[in-house]
């Protein structure tokens, strides 16, 4: 069952390489969940429509999922959880990027992760 | 009906980049639309007006760039991609060419040419854009 979805900032290959870890790996890119229908959403929307499968976003967008989901918990609507990379992750070193999240899975996959915002590499 | 409305706004206003004023004219119901905005965003209606005019100048120039805000302000990005400009650029600094970062994101190449163009037009604001994140 999928729990987590890479967002649009995120190649392909990153999902690929979580894959190749571990083939269960419950996570699909933007493009590919429900048919990329939101692939163009914009934040509040897609953490709306997030929260209602209860999925949780893997991003680059420090600058603007942060404050989003951040305004989304103040107001009372919640996310369904957000993982961030840090600036120190390269964008294109998909190995890292894969093993920081799927090492993260195996102690974070039963946590509550309604409203919880989690960088990585975590500090 | 038109209203008589002047609307004055200063658009980057900081020592290094020369201000002028600019005064227009527009119909009653799209200066309340612009007020209540305005309103909701805390801010005055002139500052609105001037953000509005210089991002649809730079829409007009730049196809496909779009603005959004971010933590620390307004951000340009592709909003058929959800993706910042300052995110290309961040994989195109690694990826060296326009085909490997056209291939990172699974794009056409003329997506990242049009984010390149607008990055390489302002290069200051897109470093700012870049410099500031949240949560760090």
């Amino acid at each position: 069952m999928i729990r987590l979805v890479a967002d649009a900032n995120l190649s392909r290959r990153f999902v690929a390489a979580c894959l190749r870890l571990d083939e269960g790996f419950p996570i699909v890119h933007l493009a590919d969940w429900i048919s990329g229908k939101h692939r163009i959403s914009k934040d509040p929307v897609l953490l709306e429509a997030l929260r209602e499968q209860g999925l949780i976003l893997v991003s680059f967008d420090r600058r603007t999922l942060a404050m989003h989901a951040g305004e989304r918990t103040r107001s009372g609507g919640g996310h369904a959880g957000v993982i961030l990379f840090r600036r120190s992750v390269s964008p294109m070193d998909y190995g890292k990027q894969s093993r920081l999240v799927v090492e993260l899975w195996k102690e974070a996959g039963d946590w509550d992760w309604s409203d919880r915002i989690e960088y990585l590499p975590r500090a | 009906m038109l209203l008589h409305i002047y609307i004055v706004y200063r658009v980057n206003d900081t020592a290094d980049m020369p201000t002028s004023v600019q005064s227009c004219r527009i119909e009653e119901g799209d200066a309340a639309l612009l007020s209540r905005q305005a309103k909701r965003r805390q801010i005055e209606v002139s500052t609105l007006s001037s953000l509005y005019l210089k991002e649809k100048a730079l829409e007009e120039e730049f196809p496909g760039i779009g603005f959004r805000d971010a933590a620390g302000g307004r951000e340009a990005y592709l909003p058929g991609q959800r993706v910042a400009v300052w995110e290309v650029v961040d994989v195109y600094r690694e990826a060296k060419t326009i085909s490997r970062t056209a291939d990172h994101f699974g794009w056409p190449e003329y997506l990242v040419k049009c984010a390149l163009a607008y990055a390489k037009q302002l290069p200051a604001e897109i470093a700012a854009q870049r410099h500031w994140e949240a949560g760090e």
